[in-house]
């Protein structure tokens, strides 16, 4: 039972960082990356280029950032929270937006947590460490459909 | 015994004859005697009189023994009896034998008052002059109403002559019959080429039928009213100019009948004035849709460099770390400080963002006035504060009482900065003191400060203080982007108050402001 996680980033920059945090953090879980809105539901619904894919492994914890190409991050989790499931589905907002209508939004639309990226490293490392921790290890998954 | 009867029978006859004749007489007598509302004397041709009615004691204020012998001159204001008037209304009812005048008489008392006198001329059988009877009537009230009335009309023609307006007066068939001196100018008519005219001759052709349908109508009706309520009325000029009008109706009773008074105003003046204030106030809607939809715009160019601004900034910091530690044996100290130097950049750029997104959009918020627990806001800061910082021990001086209307979430950040910048400030003193206080002005104005005994500022530079940017520090003295008092500076003047700073080098400094328009 792998714990895996879901990224949702479109700049590579920032995901190049996100996996260099994740690492500094020892966190060794398996990430896959979807590069915009389409390709996040591909992976979890199992289409496109995800056709196939056993959905019920669903990952511990999504971690989505909100300007995204194709469908935006709110629109992703819009149509995640619609499904029956994946109504339960831990998602973190990571994001660079700390305006308020953002936070109000995703947490209206089921978004569990609602962090901001800082634009120093090291706290920004802490922040994805500290995420890491909380829902990889500490939280208890909602019990899969499997 | 026949003589003792017709003896008897004369003297009855005498005695019937004189009871006749003295019941004549004295039936004349009781009557004057009884005439108490005009006063009836006698007197001879010189003018001394020898009879005296209680009318006249009742008029004049003489008894008849005061008057009786006398000369009427005693009867008439000192003036008049020295001008011969007496006598010459005397002559004037001698020849035509009875004269009516009118003039002023003098009481007993010394008051005057109006007289009608009604002079007889009296003669004998002969023809003889006997003397004059005079009956007088106390015609004061008479007189002053006449002078009122007099008064009253002459104002009323002043008034309807020279009244701003034109006014014009119609009989129950439309005819004009009186017009004052605005008509001429405001029509182009003289005024007696139109004192006989149709009314309708001043309205424009198409309304002319159902004016005389309104003018049989208010006839029947006739009120002081505002003609044509609601209505477009226009007047027409003598060369077919149409000038648009108020008018005001108002009946008048006269000896031919009810006739009506219509006050006729040039609105012409009013009416641009209103299509003028209509086209403002689109202009004005028009703006304000404008600006509404520019704040709209901002709000999303701000939404946009708040996200896209920084994830470049993320990735030259993150970048320079993941070089520093990753290749830190292939890069030499100065290059290592080249990349700290990068960070560092990159960091200060990124709080800059913040602070300009912050500053912009305090200018768009709305504001919600409240009742502000001031003192409460003040201690929850600096409490704040004290937990980011817990190595350093300061005085935080807060005055308990202090309330006010405000936007409580602007305000938080107003004092947020000037205690922050305070600390800021301080922390190079040992003994550092921060006070918050406020006090009164002589003019009842409270006016609020924050108090610190740390490294003050120039005052020289005072005029820069508040702009954005402006630093009065250098950056290794004292962190910081310049754009804290900036931000401060914009809550207060949305709050329609003032702000304004004392400081010197190594003195500390005060910011005062106010949170309400002087």
């Amino acid at each position: 039972m792998d714990k895996k996680i879901l990224l949702v980033e479109d700049n590579p920059d920032d995901e190049m960082l996100v996996m260099r945090a994740l690492k500094k953090a020892n966190v060794f879980n398996e990430v896959t990356v979807a590069h915009d809105g389409a390709e996040a539901l591909d992976y979890l619904f199992g289409t496109g280029d995800y056709a196939g894919r056993d959905i019920t492994d669903t990952p511990a914890v999504t971690l989505l950032d909100l300007k995204l190409p194709k469908i935006d991050g709110l629109g992703v989790l819009r149509k995640i929270r619609e499904d029956e499931r994946f109504r339960n589905l831990p998602v973190v907002i990571l994001t660079s937006s700390r305006e308020q209508e953002d936070i109000i939004k995703s947490y209206e639309l089921g978004a569990n947590s609602y962090v901001r990226k800082p634009v120093e490293f090291n706290n920004f490392a802490d922040a994805v460490r500290q995420l890491g921790l909380y829902w990889l290890v500490l939280n208890e998954i909602p019990p899969s459909q499997r | 015994m026949a003589d003792k009867k017709n003896r008897d029978q004369k003297n009855n006859l005498e005695t019937e004859n004189s009871v006749t004749l003295l019941s004549v007489n004295d039936w004349f007598h009781l009557l004057v005697q009884n005439i108490n509302s005009y006063a009836v004397f006698l007197h001879d041709p010189d003018g001394r009189i020898n009879y005296w009615n209680p009318g006249a004691e009742q008029i004049f204020g003489y008894r008849s023994e005061e008057t009786v012998g006398q000369n009427i001159s005693m009867l008439y204001p000192k003036e008049e009896a020295g001008a011969g008037i007496p006598q010459r209304e005397m002559k004037l009812a001698l020849t035509p034998g009875r004269a009516e005048v009118e003039g002023w008489r003098l009481r007993k008392d010394g008051s005057r008052f109006w007289a009608e006198v009604s002079i007889i001329a009296l003669h004998d059988q002969e023809h003889h002059l006997l003397g004059f009877g005079k009956i007088i009537r106390d015609a004061t009230e008479r007189r002053n109403a006449d002078n009122s009335l007099k008064k009253s009309r002459t104002m009323f023609e002043r008034l309807f002559e020279n009244a701003p307006d034109a006014i014009i007066v119609v009989d129950s068939r439309g005819v004009i019959r009186k017009v004052n001196q605005q008509v001429e100018p405001f029509f182009g008519y003289l005024r007696e080429e139109l004192l006989g005219q149709r009314i309708e001759v001043l309205i424009p052709k198409r309304y002319h039928q159902i004016h005389r349908q309104h003018r049989k109508n208010y006839f029947a009706d006739p009120r002081t009213r505002k003609m044509g309520a609601g209505l477009e009325l226009y007047g027409r000029t003598r060369d077919n100019r149409e000038v648009p009008v108020d008018i005001m109706l108002s009946p008048i009773e006269t000896d031919e009948g009810t006739w009506a008074f219509a006050v006729i105003r040039d609105v012409t003046q009013r009416k641009q004035d209103e299509q003028a204030i209509t086209e403002l106030n689109d202009l004005l809607k028009r703006q304000v849709h404008q600006l509404a939809a520019t704040n709209r715009e901002l709000e999303a160019f701000s939404y946009s460099v708040s996200h896209d601004l920084r994830a470049p900034l993320r990735a030259l910091d993150g970048m320079s770390l993941a070089l520093l530690e990753d290749y830190s044996d292939k890069i030499d100290t100065t290059g290592q400080n080249y990349l700290n130097r990068i960070r560092t950049a990159a960091q200060t750029m990124g709080e800059l963002i913040d602070h300009l997104l912050t500053l912009s959009r305090l200018t768009r918020t709305e504001m919600h006035l409240e009742e502000v627990d001031v003192s409460g806001m003040g201690r929850q800061v600096a409490e704040e504060i004290r937990q980011q910082n817990p190595d350093r021990i300061v005085d935080f001086v807060i005055n308990d009482e202090m309330m006010e209307m405000a936007d409580p979430k602007l305000l938080r950040i107003a004092i947020t900065n000037l205690l922050s910048n305070a600390w800021k400030f301080t922390s190079k003193k040992d003994n550092a003191r921060i006070e918050f206080n406020v006090e009164e002005s002589p003019d009842g104005e409270r006016i609020y400060y924050i108090r610190d005994n740390g490294a003050g500022f120039n005052e020289e530079y005072i005029d820069n203080l508040f702009k954005p940017f402006q630093r009065l520090h250098a950056v290794g003295e004292f962190p910081g982007t310049g754009i804290g008092l900036a931000t401060v500076h914009r809550v207060i003047s949305r709050h329609g108050g003032r702000i304004w700073a004392e400081g010197g080098i190594d003195t500390g400094a005060t910011f005062y402001f106010t949170l309400a328009p002087s």
